[in-house]
């Protein structure tokens, strides 16, 4: 655009246009194409300070709710808990990817071959205690992130799963490049919505047996303005007066949390 | 001819006001991106704060040193100042990519510096517009509703356009992949 302006400038001055800026505005277009394909192009380096090291099989989106880095799978001893119970098992040469969102908040996006009847490992999470009480529900996921909890509540035999997410790149990173990898797509009871949860609650008729929210804070400020964190709406009076009304009886609504010096003040806040 | 060739030049020169006005304003938006990731998302709206304060700083400098700006010459000043804008985005980002800042660390002398180089980094390409747009807006004769209008509409679609490419680059790829 600037290289356009320079160009009418100079035309606006001389009575003359330079082709020549024309075609240096085609070569940065096309040089800013070719900039985001390769791997050793021009990048935040730093986010928060911190190094990023790049790779082929890094994906990388740019959206409005913040920047979505997905690391290449590695595998590791997993799986990946937020806080493991006695017993839990650990499995050599799980496959995770890591998704970092605005350089800080992470989520693991775990691989699994959609077979359920091995898929033991969520129930030794903190974050399964709801389904330990209500098996075989109707559940609501706010933020799905990674996809842990959906295949916690798979683990729990859920009826119907909604995954609700409001960044359009994690679904697209769950429901096409990286579908095959963590079968959740294919399952018959699990639906992503792409919506603010608040929002999609609001207009649903449905009710829920579990409404899980899983350390959903990503601290990537969105479009709206610097303090308008996308779980700013979540976490309010008006946005759990929705979450409980969207309770079936005897339901659960969860929010397991973590670092409570930092996140517990803005929950009750 | 006198008159064609005035209303060549009127065009042009409305057509380059409204690509500076929309450069600016997509680099804005794309800043408070940018200073999310880099920094935290407090700082990241710091990014209007520094337009701002770079535009005034333009408008200033324009005000102040009337002979460094002649007004007989003003078609030459936003030619050249466009693309001092241009090169000063080139050079700034650059140094904010390349400038590791970590806020958790407290702010010793080092980061102190690194702070105030992101923002002169980030201020210094706005102040450059705030020069083209000032000479736009101040000294060149026609109807100033027509320029002042160019100037917002410019701005506004500028704005549009950022939010347009963050919000459908994700469908148009993942159209693209399903199609291929």
């Amino acid at each position: 655009m600037t290289v356009l302006a320079i160009l009418f400038f100079q035309r606006a001055k001389t009575g003359r246009s330079d082709l020549r800026w024309v075609a240096l505005a085609a070569a940065l277009t096309i040089g800013a194409f070719v900039n985001s394909q390769l791997t050793g192009g021009l990048r935040v380096f730093y986010p928060k300070g911190n190094e990023v090291a790049y790779s082929d099989q890094t994906i990388e989106y740019w959206t409005i709710h913040g920047q979505i880095l997905l690391s290449p799978a590695e595998e590791r001893v997993g799986p990946f808990y937020w806080g493991a119970g006695a017993g839990a098992p650990v499995i050599e040469g799980m496959k995770l990817q890591g998704l970092v969102i605005d350089g800080e908040a992470g989520t693991a996006v775990t691989q699994w071959d959609g077979n359920k009847d091995e898929l033991d490992w969520p129930r030794f999470d903190v974050t399964s205690l709801p389904y330990h009480l209500r098996k075989e529900g109707n559940v609501a996921v706010i933020g799905v992130g990674g996809g842990r909890d959906i295949l916690t509540a798979l683990w729990a035999k859920s009826k119907h799963i909604t995954g609700i997410e409001i960044n359009g790149a994690i679904l697209d990173i769950l429901q096409d490049r990286r579908r095959d990898f963590v079968s959740l797509d294919q399952q018959p009871e699990v639906q992503f919505v792409h919506d603010e949860a608040r929002s999609f609650l609001t207009r649903t008729d449905e009710t829920y047996d579990v409404i899980q929210m899983s350390l959903i804070d990503t601290w990537a400020a969105t479009g709206a303005g610097a303090f308008t964190l996308s779980e700013n709406g979540l976490y309010t009076v008006e946005g759990w007066q929705i979450f409980f009304d969207k309770l079936a009886p005897t339901a659960c609504l969860v929010f397991p949390g973590g670092i409570p010096r930092r996140r517990f003040p803005r929950q009750i806040g | 001819m006198g008159t064609s060739t005035a209303q060549g030049t009127s065009r042009s020169f409305l057509a380059g006001l409204f690509f500076i006005t929309s450069a600016t304003l997509l680099l804005e938006i794309l800043n408070t991106r940018l200073l999310s990731v880099v920094t935290w998302y407090h700082l990241s709206f710091f990014a209007v704060s520094m337009a701002m304060f770079g535009m005034a700083a333009g408008a200033l400098w324009v005000y102040l040193k009337p002979r460094k700006f002649p007004r007989e010459d003003a078609f030459g000043s936003l030619y050249r100042y466009s693309i001092f804008f241009a090169l000063s985005t080139l050079v700034c980002h650059l140094i904010i990519l390349f400038t590791p800042l970590s806020t958790l660390e407290g702010w010793d002398a080092a980061n102190l510096l690194k702070m105030t180089l992101i923002t002169l980094a980030v201020a210094i390409p706005f102040a450059f517009s705030g020069v083209v747009v000032t000479i736009a807006l101040t000294q060149v004769p026609g109807n100033s509703g027509l320029i002042y209008a160019v100037d917002l509409i410019g701005a506004a679609l500028g704005s549009l356009a950022c939010l347009a490419l963050l919000v459908f680059s994700i469908s148009v790829a993942r159209r693209s992949r399903r199609q291929s």
